[in-house]
């Protein structure tokens, strides 16, 4: 947005049809009497203060203490829309859960080891406000509290099953992040991708990257390349250079739609920043899906320049299915980059063409694919349109001024290695802040007859709407590898599992799979799960047979099914018990004992599988437990009742513990192999 | 038993029952006679769970050597474990640039695993990137060999996963008399137990005997996660249904006749001796 001499806000947001801004340029006093006529609720309200006043406490995000980037102090929850049971909604439900479960089992792990209820599983109840969710949950408002609900939330649903607004509003204490995609196997895949990430199976180069576009006169995107993408460039070299970061800018007539395609193909950066124009297209246009929040990239001659083609900007279907985005985190400063609404906030009342945004709230594709195809682990973008005021501060004479420093604030904790969750509470805290002033402000023009210029109150409902609207797409609890990171296993047990549905159908992301399912050699009673924002006819969900269902015979992933029963079936079954077996043994492994007993009779300790009992015969002697972060405990044996140690005792024991350890090293060494060079599938 | 080094357990198949790895002997525990006559389900837990016994001369240095002898065995099968990856990854090479007509006209022949693998190969998939097939689990007699072929790699790996999925003990005897037994987990969770009268002679031979059993155990298991990769890295690229599946007995068949070279080499090294 900017604002020009006529007083007129112009909004960042191209009609990919016409190439003309999707929203005719507006006064601001039509966006102050919108503003004056949307207060927030009373409760909505009380959280904002509260936002607003804990802010400039130093932990902001969770309750006072409380390490935010520790799962096991933060807790961490999954939110799936509510299903009654036996549907077919609730199948479908199962299936998406099945499909995450190697990330849900490592989640877990790590949110649970202190306390087994900081790991939590909800469903969202149809129409329930952010406020009743948390209530039925036990939470009041107020910091996080991981005890009654985990600060990280990640919600598995389309907006039109839990809605985008209670994204927003939970978001407000809470670290709250999304996905939804159109197949099981999308699923499979990012679950997948960010435990390869995690346990440092794939390795990013430590580089950002700013793209900065600029199209010919368009004022908005001249704005972001001069006030956002090479300030914050300049910012994060000179912050993070020393830390190992490489910034590179791709601005202006770099930025165009064939750079960001080979940026985001061959060797992706660790952390991409992109600021330009997102596509829009009118509500049911047959593109509007595909392509909604596309990147119009500098290819674009701009507004004067007519229409757009399809080759000026990156949309979803770019990101090919080879393409691998691991460990890879996105920034995407663009209207519609994250999603599209069903209505129009800032059009309302205006008859405007913008009334209707889109048939129902979705996701933008752009996104989904980079997790869902491509594993990135998580995209930031804005729903709705994205607006200037995020980096501009109109003074009291309506002239614009950089204020970066949410959007500094924000890298710099991302590169620094902060959960993403966590590192948009500044974004939060902003939002919190401008929402409870300007509802403040309304308050006083209401009650007390006060004058406040229209330009004020449009500036700040604009800013309001725009710092709420940033959402994160992915888990709310990824970070970027940092230097000296060692392999976190939690719950690496299910990292090689395989896909445990069988994917197939008429997913549009993904024809090559679709063909295979077809081929005559898949089974006939093959269960096919198709989760789809799409609300085409043709695309249907096609739920297994109870039966098959719960005879578990869709569990063999990528070994696919046998065609009779015979052996590729049992082969295939059998390779996912071994992985899983692996997989298992490194999520024992995080600690090593070992016990060395003297006994009379050693032959009565064979075969017991439990620890030994002290007694007459048998006695512990000597104990070592070694923890993966190198912690250990040590008992050393004693000679008879003196106080010499038993040395040969002790030379034995020692010994084994090494013997021990290589072998546990070896165990970790062989799986991790197994899963980041073969049985992942990318 | 059968010599110094014994591995019992509950579930050998004929597969494996002469698919030794390093010096042990592998013994079925229903052969030893260490069967349970519990429940089924006691029976499972008892049965199993592995049993390494090593049996020592009571003479230091006569142990010693029998122990150096485990140890050159061992190094052979680690040295041989290593080698499955690349060399399969060769003569699929060589089957691939013959398929395009890149052949060559060298008198060099292939040693006998490989030129079995191209075999099992060739059946497997070349039909179906001929179009000859809409699947490419071989037909008629192709498919019978390869459904036998199944069927043995099938037993052998789910043997071998309970070998290396279950915890394990550790014996060491001096002429049959125990002196030295270790429990360990999959994760490596160790339980040892010694005799009141620990001789540092003792202590060193059950360390080496420790070491030769777990350093077995593991090339067991890499020896499973090796052919699952290979398996996993030809269904990425072969991208035709069912080829892991298809794939896993011909790896499996594979690595077993590598391993088996050191015992045709061991026999010619006899020969020639003789």
């Amino acid at each position: 947005m900017s604002t020009k001499e006529s007083e007129e806000l112009v909004f960042n947001g191209i009609d990919g049809q016409t190439g003309e801004y999707l929203l005719p340029p507006m006064s601001q006093a039509d966006i102050a009497e919108v503003a004056k006529g949307k207060p927030l609720s009373g409760a909505e309200l009380k959280d904002l203060n509260a936002k607003a006043r804990v802010a400039s406490q130093a932990n902001f995000a969770v309750a006072e203490g409380i390490d935010a980037n520790d799962l096991a102090q933060a807790g961490w929850a999954v939110v799936f829309p509510a299903a009654e049971g036996g549907s077919t909604e609730a199948k479908k439900q199962a299936a998406i859960r099945e499909a995450l479960s190697p990330l849900l089992d490592r989640r877990r792990v790590q949110a649970s080891r202190n306390n087994e209820r900081y790991y939590r599983e909800y469903d969202y109840r149809p129409g329930e406000s952010k406020q009743k969710f948390l209530a039925r949950l036990g939470a009041a408002p107020g910091p996080a509290d991981p005890k009654k609900v985990p600060y990280y939330l990640l919600l598995v649903g389309s907006p039109e099953d839990i809605p985008f607004r209670v994204q927003y509003q939970v978001d407000i204490q809470y670290a709250v992040g999304r996905i939804y995609f159109d197949t099981l196997d999308e699923y499979d895949t990012y679950a997948r991708a960010v435990i390869a990430a995690e346990t440092l199976q794939v390795a990013r180069v430590r580089k950002a990257v700013f793209l900065g576009v600029e199209n010919p006169n368009d004022v908005a995107t001249r704005l972001s390349h001069r006030y956002l993408v090479n300030p914050l460039a300049d910012y994060a070299e000179r912050d993070q250079g020393e830390r190992g970061w490489a910034v590179d800018r791709v601005l202006r007539n770099q930025a165009s739609a064939d750079r960001l395609r080979g940026l985001l193909r061959d060797n992706p950066p660790a952390f991409l920043f992109t600021a330009s124009h997102g596509v829009g297209f009118a509500s049911g246009s047959e593109k509007q899906l595909p392509f909604q929040g596309a990147l119009l990239c500098q290819d674009w001659g701009g507004p004067k320049s007519g229409g757009i083609s399809r080759e000026h900007y990156v949309a979803g279907e770019d990101i090919a299915s080879d393409v691998d985005l691991r460990g890879m985190m996105g920034f995407h400063f663009a209207c519609y980059g994250a999603g599209t609404p069903k209505s129009d906030q800032f059009a309302r009342g205006r008859g405007q063409r913008g009334n209707a945004k889109a048939p129902y709230d979705f996701l933008s594709r752009l996104p989904q694919r980079m997790l869902g195809t491509a594993g990135a682990m998580a995209a930031i973008g804005h729903v709705d349109r994205a607006w200037g005021t995020s980096f501009l501060w109109a003074d009291e004479r309506g002239k614009g001024k950089k204020q970066l420093a949410v959007f500094e604030s924000t890298v710099k904790s991302l590169l620094e290695g902060n959960r993403i969750g966590y590192a948009m509470e500044h974004f939060n805290v902003r939002y919190a802040e401008l929402a409870s002033d300007l509802t403040a402000v309304i308050e006083d023009i209401e009650y007390s007859d006060e004058e406040v210029s229209d330009r004020e109150l449009a500036q700040m409902w604009i800013q309001s709407n725009d710092a709420r609207n940033y959402a994160v797409i992915g888990d709310p609890a990824v970070r970027l590898a940092q230097p000296g990171d060692q392999p976190d296993l939690a719950g690496a047990s299910e990292t090689p599992h395989m896909p445990s549905i069988a994917i197939a159908g008429a997913g549009q992301n993904r024809p090559e799979k679709a063909s295979a399912a077809q081929s005559p050699t898949e089974p006939e009673n093959r269960s096919h799960y198709q989760t789809s924002q799409h609300k085409d006819k043709d695309v249907e969900m096609q739920v297994a047979p109870e039966s098959e269902s719960d005879a578990g015979m869709d569990s063999y992933g990528i070994f696919s099914r046998d065609k009779d029963g015979d052996d590729p079936g049992l082969l295939g079954r059998l390779a996912n018990r071994v992985s899983e077996t692996l997989g298992k043994a490194i999520a024992d492994a995080m600690t090593l004992e070992v016990r060395t007993y003297v006994s009379r009779d050693v032959g009565s300790a064979v075969g017991q599988d439990s620890d030994l009992a002290s007694s007459d015969h048998t006695q512990l002697r000597a104990y070592t437990r070694c923890k993966l972060d190198g912690d250990t405990d040590v008992c050393v044996p004693l000679q008879g009742d003196g106080d010499q140690v038993d040395e040969q005792l002790w030379s034995l024991h020692t010994e084994m513990v090494k013997q021990a350890q290589a072998h546990r090293a070896e165990m970790i060494k062989m799986v991790l192999s197994a899963v980041g060079g073969t049985l992942r599938r990318k | 038993m059968s010599g110094p080094f014994e591995l019992n357990s509950g579930f050998f198949p004929g597969e494996l029952a002469s698919m030794a790895l390093g010096p042990w002997s592998n013994v079925s525990r229903s052969e030893s006679g260490l069967v349970s006559f519990s429940s089924a389900a006691d029976e499972d837990a008892t049965v199993e769970a592995p049993h390494w016994c090593v049996d020592l001369d009571g003479d230091l240095s006569q142990a010693l050597a029998m122990l150096e002898a485990g140890d050159r065995s061992l190094l052979d099968t680690e040295t041989r474990l290593v080698q499955i990856s690349d060399r399969f990854d060769r003569t699929i090479e060589i089957a691939r640039t013959s398929e395009a007509g890149q052949v060559s006209f060298s008198s060099e022949v292939l040693p006998d695993s490989e030129s079995r693998l191209l075999d099992d190969w060739n059946d497997a998939f070349a039909p179906a990137r001929h179009g000859e097939a809409t699947e490419n689990i071989p037909r008629a007699a192709a498919k019978s060999r390869w459904s036998e072929m199944a069927a043995s790699a099938r037993s052998a790996i789910e043997a071998v996963w309970r070998l290396v999925s279950q915890h394990s003990w550790v014996d060491t005897r001096l002429r049959g008399r125990l002196v030295a037994s270790t429990f360990m987990t999959v994760s490596g969770d160790t339980r040892l137990t010694v005799g009141p009268q620990l001789t540092a002679e003792t202590a060193f031979l059950h360390r080496r005997s420790f070491s030769l059993a777990v350093r077995t155990r593991d090339a067991w298991a890499r020896l499973l996660t090796s052919v699952l990769q290979i398996s996993a890295r030809i269904a990425r690229v072969a991208a035709v249904p069912h080829s892991f599946v298809t794939a896993l007995p011909i790896v499996w068949k594979f690595a077993r006749n590598v391993l088996a070279e050191i015992d045709t080499l061991r026999q010619l090294s006899r020969q020639h001796q003789t």
